[in-house]
């Protein structure tokens, strides 16, 4: 998996080195941006929210619900996409690197557990996502990065915004065998 | 008078200038009262807008804001994040909402409400920081958290924020409240301009209508003003308005011209002080105080004197009427100048005293000349009266007669002057005695017989059976009225025949209306002629180159005379036709009782045989035969009547020769006398016709006219019936009735040939005669002899007849004569005067002979 992203974000410089030299830098950032804001997550919280950036393993341990309160003491809300949206489990993959199946256990056993004091909220849209965030100032949720606003705040993850080449959450294609694999 | 015109283009520029302006202002307030209307109405309609909006916001506003709260709780009822989403999301629209109600209100509401709407909106900011954090903690799952900072902040924030809403709208509601209000007064203000409005229009109208009347009536009182003005002005005789106190108040040109006074110093002066002299005030206060008091009354005219303002004074005829003005009473009184009036009166009244000496000038002028040509005519008359009697040749005796005739026609035409004269005078009396129409009627047809002759006329007379036989009135009168007709109807015949025919109606007691007809078969007088036949000195040319001839005096007295005596003269003429006059006179019945004819009836039984023409003679015949109670039998000529039969006897024939001529009558006369053996023949016939040979047996002939006595005594003698000769009053014949020593005559007359007639006249009656020339005379004879009568000439010169007759009246005391006065003058009076000098009556010239007989014989009687 490493050697892919290496290629693609090779070639992604390479396109966009290309393109800077050739067209200039106004032209350079649509250029720049188009593949990568069409296969990253935008994570992002209230714009009230004090935190701004997140390292991936934060993230990781927020989604799944192992910290569950901000710096502040806000409690934390996790929004996800419904159960059965590929959104969802996209988004588990990638920020947990777990199946929604996996997932799902994973939450269960935190109910039983008793550690958690509430699970992650499910959202059927995109849209309905950001809205949610916006009122909502202790949730944290994703939204594809082409569609970010200026609503919620975006968080840097790793120290990145979606729009770096080398941001942690972008999507791959997806692989069927993994898929299947995800299902056994 | 005020020039009318001026004043009324004066009049009617104000009026129209005050018109425009009530018009005008009219207008301006009809704007100003319009501009509110709108204005409030206006107004009212963008109150109603902004007070209902702003009370729909401010609910709009209270709803929104519940439903922020509502919607945002209602995501606690369930677990799923979407709806919780979309309840939050609500919530935050009607929360959007609510901000821009309050938005757009600042710009609706009053500026006092705007001050609410902003602590409305802070509070709402406030609330909304609750909501968000309650829409977070709902979101995130922090139910309770949420439950509880609703009700504890979110509740109270919010019923801030209602608190504010109710703040709001009471302020608002308070403020529109105030702002109806202010509407309302508007509205009131603008109502009371209205009325304001319609009462001036109507005003207006009011003042438009009444002025426009006010025009007409103004106009038509200026027309009639200035019709009456020129009416006034057109009098040619002054004319003065007073008031009660006399004071004048309006006079016409006329008046100003006539008294000299201007108008302007008239007006106001009292009536009797201008015009009235102070000799007459007194009289003409009294006239006006005793005015009657009833308006319109017209006063009497009052004749009196008026002074000019140069103080001359000149007679006037006041008439006033007066009418109530008001409380006023208004005298207007008309002047009438009566000077000229009194100048034409005085001229007429000279005139017409001048015109009646003139006429009594005339009336003495033919008096006096009528009696100096009666004089001489009467010498002349006498002496031929005398020649008459004289042994003369046959032509001198012709040259006599015609001398007569002459004389006697002048003496009429001079009678008649007088007559008409004394007609005119009124001076003729008329002396009613007793007398036989008949004999008036024959002795009136005596003068014309001959003339009527000459022309072969026939005359005839009818006297009706109800004329009396005798009557009482003027007989010379009348006899003068019936010789003028008959003269005239003579003069205007040439061919046929003259009738008489008397009638009588009974009048009243004891008198009748005689109508006696006197109808010729002459020329006639065309109608239209008839008026002017009447009248004095006129004379009709009835034919060309007719017969002439008299003063044309006959029928004017004719018919003065006929008037006097108290009937009347009329003509029925037509030309060709001939002549009708009816004369009708009042007479009474005679005092001496003898009414009917003596002779009536004398002849009862003899049979009488009469053959007669168609005309009046045949008629006057029958009439008398009739009377006299004759078995008559009449034959007229040419009609069928056949003769009588052979077996018929008869004692006597009456034939008019004239209408029976030819043979014919001796024909008839000869079958009739075949019959009795000796039949006595009357003939009539005119004077101048012809002997009939075969008549001659007859014997007695008859003159045209008949008499009644001459048929009478022809028929006596023929049938030997005795006459009843003393009941028949003829004539006495001249001759000597006097003893020539029965009576002492003296004569006294100036004029010779007068003397000689009267002197030759009282010897043919035997007397013998002692003359005197004039008064000094007879006064002289009267003292050396006793004379049983003395005629006197009352016109002498010298001592005239009547200073004489005074004298002899002193002297001779003892055996008084008898005095009779001669005299032409017969003019009313004149026996007064010879009365009152002491004569015992009067004999009017011309004297006849059987006058002087009358009257002498009675004193001769009573001196044997």
């Amino acid at each position: 998996m490493g050697t892919d992203l290496g290629l693609v974000r090779n070639v992604a410089l390479v396109a966009a080195l290309v393109c800077w030299s050739t067209i200039g830098p106004a032209a350079a950032a649509p250029a720049l941006q188009a593949p990568a804001a069409a296969e990253a997550l935008a994570v992002i919280v209230h714009r009230s929210n004090p935190v701004d950036g997140l390292t991936l393993r934060e993230l990781r341990q927020i989604f799944m619900l192992d910290t569950q309160t901000w710096p502040n003491g806000r409690k934390i809300t996790v929004v996800l996409r419904e159960k059965g949206q590929p959104e969802r489990g996209e988004a588990i993959r990638l920020i947990c690197g777990l199946s929604e199946a996996q997932f799902e256990r994973h939450v269960l056993f935190q109910t039983f557990r008793g550690t958690l004091v509430s699970g992650p909220r499910s959202i059927l849209s995109a849209s309905a996502m950001l809205r949610f965030i916006f009122n909502a100032p202790g949730a944290i949720g994703y939204v594809p990065s082409d569609q970010v606003d200026d609503t919620t705040k975006v968080l840097r993850i790793d120290g990145m915004l979606p729009l770096d080449p080398r941001y942690p959450l972008r999507r791959r294609a997806p692989r069927p065998d993994a898929d299947a694999h995800d299902r056994r | 008078m005020t020039p009318a015109p001026v004043s009324v283009s004066r009049v009617r520029g104000r009026e129209l200038s005050l018109l425009a302006g009530v018009v005008v202002a009219v207008l301006a307030l009809g704007w100003i009262v319009a501009r509110d209307v709108r204005q409030s109405a206006d107004d009212a309609s963008q109150l109603y807008e902004r007070l209902s909006h702003g009370l729909n916001l401010i609910d709009d506003l209270q709803f929104n804001a519940q439903e922020v709260r509502r919607i945002l709780l209602y995501a606690l009822h369930t677990s799923d994040a979407n709806l919780q989403l979309q309840y939050a999301e609500q919530s935050r629209a009607a929360a959007a909402q609510v901000q821009t109600l309050i938005d757009s209100g600042a710009a609706v509401m009053p500026a006092r409400t705007r001050r609410y709407l902003g602590v409305v909106g802070q509070r709402w900011q406030h609330y909304l920081v609750v909501r968000d954090d309650v829409t977070g903690l709902i979101l995130e799952r922090s139910l309770p958290e949420a439950v509880a900072l609703d009700q504890s902040r979110g509740t109270a924030r919010f019923n801030d924020v209602r608190q504010a809403l109710a703040d709001l709208k009471a302020s608002f509601e308070s403020d529109a409240a105030t702002q109806v209000e202010y509407a309302r007064a508007r509205a009131d203000r603008a109502t009371w301009r209205l009325t304001l409005l319609v009462v001036s229009a109507l005003l207006t109208a009011a003042v438009g209508i009444y002025l426009i009347n006010r025009r007409a009536a103004l106009e038509g009182l200026l027309r009639i003003e200035a019709h009456k003005g020129s009416i006034l002005q057109a009098v040619p005789d002054p004319i003065v308005s007073t008031d009660a106190e006399g004071r004048i108040v309006e006079l016409n040109e006329a008046a100003e011209r006539t008294f000299g006074f201007s108008r302007a110093d008239a007006l106001g002066t009292r009536l009797e002080e201008v015009i009235v002299p102070e000799r007459v005030r007194a009289v003409l206060t009294v006239a006006f105080a005793r005015m009657p008091e009833a308006p319109r009354t017209v006063w009497p005219r009052i004749e009196t004197i008026a002074r000019r303002l140069d103080g001359t004074q000149f007679p006037v005829e006041l008439a006033a009427v007066t009418h109530t003005v008001g409380p006023d009473r208004i005298w207007t009184v008309h002047i009438a100048d009566m000077t000229a009036w009194r100048q034409a009166e005085e001229q007429l009244r000279r005139a017409k005293e001048a015109a009646e000496a003139a006429d009594r000038a005339k009336s003495e002028f033919l008096a006096t000349m009528s009696h100096e040509l009666r004089t001489p005519l009467s010498g002349v008359i006498g002496i031929a009266d005398l020649l008459q009697n004289a042994r003369l040749t046959a032509s001198q005796t012709d040259l006599v007669r015609m001398l007569r005739s002459s004389a006697s026609a002048l003496l009429g035409l001079v009678s008649d002057i007088l007559d008409y004269s004394r007609v005119e005078a009124g001076q003729m009396n008329l002396i009613p005695v007793s007398f036989s129409i008949q004999s008036l009627i024959e002795d009136a047809l005596d003068p014309v017989t001959e003339a009527a002759a000459r022309k072969g006329l026939d005359l005839g007379y009818v006297i009706g059976p109800e004329v009396p036989a005798l009557v009482l009135a003027d007989q010379d009168r009348v006899r003068q009225v019936l010789l003028n007709l008959l003269s005239n109807a003579v003069k205007f015949t040439e061919t046929g025949e003259i009738a008489v025919h008397v009638g009588a109606t009974a009048a009243g007691a004891g008198s009748a209306l005689i109508t006696v007809r006197v109808r010729d078969s002459g020329s006639g007088i065309p109608a239209h002629l008839h008026d002017q036949l009447f009248q004095r000195f006129t004379q009709l040319q009835r034919s060309p180159g007719g017969p002439r001839g008299g003063a044309g005096l006959g029928l004017a007295i004719s018919e003065r005379l006929s008037r006097l005596l108290g009937g009347t003269l009329s003509v029925d003429s037509a030309p060709g036709v001939g002549s009708t006059f009816t004369f009708v006179f009042a007479a009474g019945a005679a005092p001496s009782g003898e009414s009917t004819d003596p002779v009536a009836g004398s002849l009862a039984g003899v049979r009488v045989v009469a053959l007669v023409g168609p005309g009046v003679v045949g008629d006057q015949i029958r009439s008398l035969l009739a009377r006299w109670g004759t078995r008559l039998r009449v034959v007229v000529r040419n009609s069928d009547a056949p003769l009588p039969a052979g077996d018929e006897a008869f004692d006597a024939v009456v034939v008019d020769g004239d209408a029976w001529d030819g043979g014919l009558g001796a024909l008839a006369l000869h079958e009739l006398t075949a019959l009795g053996a000796h039949l006595p023949v009357v003939m009539i016939r005119r004077l101048r016709s012809s002997p009939v040979r075969e008549f001659e047996p007859a014997g007695l002939v008859i003159a045209k006219p008949v008499r009644a006595s001459a048929l009478h005594e022809a028929l006596c003698a023929a049938t030997g019936v005795a006459r009843p000769t003393a009941d028949l009053k003829m004539p006495s014949p001249p001759g000597e009735l006097f003893a020539s020593d029965s009576l002492a005559v003296l004569l006294v007359e100036d004029n010779d040939a007068n003397r000689r007639v009267v002197q030759l006249m009282l010897e043919d009656l035997g007397l013998k005669v002692d003359e005197a020339a004039d008064g000094f005379q007879a006064i002289e004879r009267a003292r050396s002899r006793q004379y049983d009568v003395i005629l006197m000439d009352v016109q002498m010169p010298g001592l005239d007849g009547l200073q004489a007759a005074r004298r002899i009246r002193v002297e001779q005391r003892v055996k008084p004569p008898i005095i009779l006065a001669l005299t032409a003058n017969v003019m009313e009076g004149d026996e007064a005067k010879c009365r009152e000098a002491g004569m015992d009556g009067y004999l009017s010239k011309p004297l006849r002979l059987e006058t002087l007989a009358a009257v002498l014989a009675p004193l001769a009687s009573q001196k044997s």
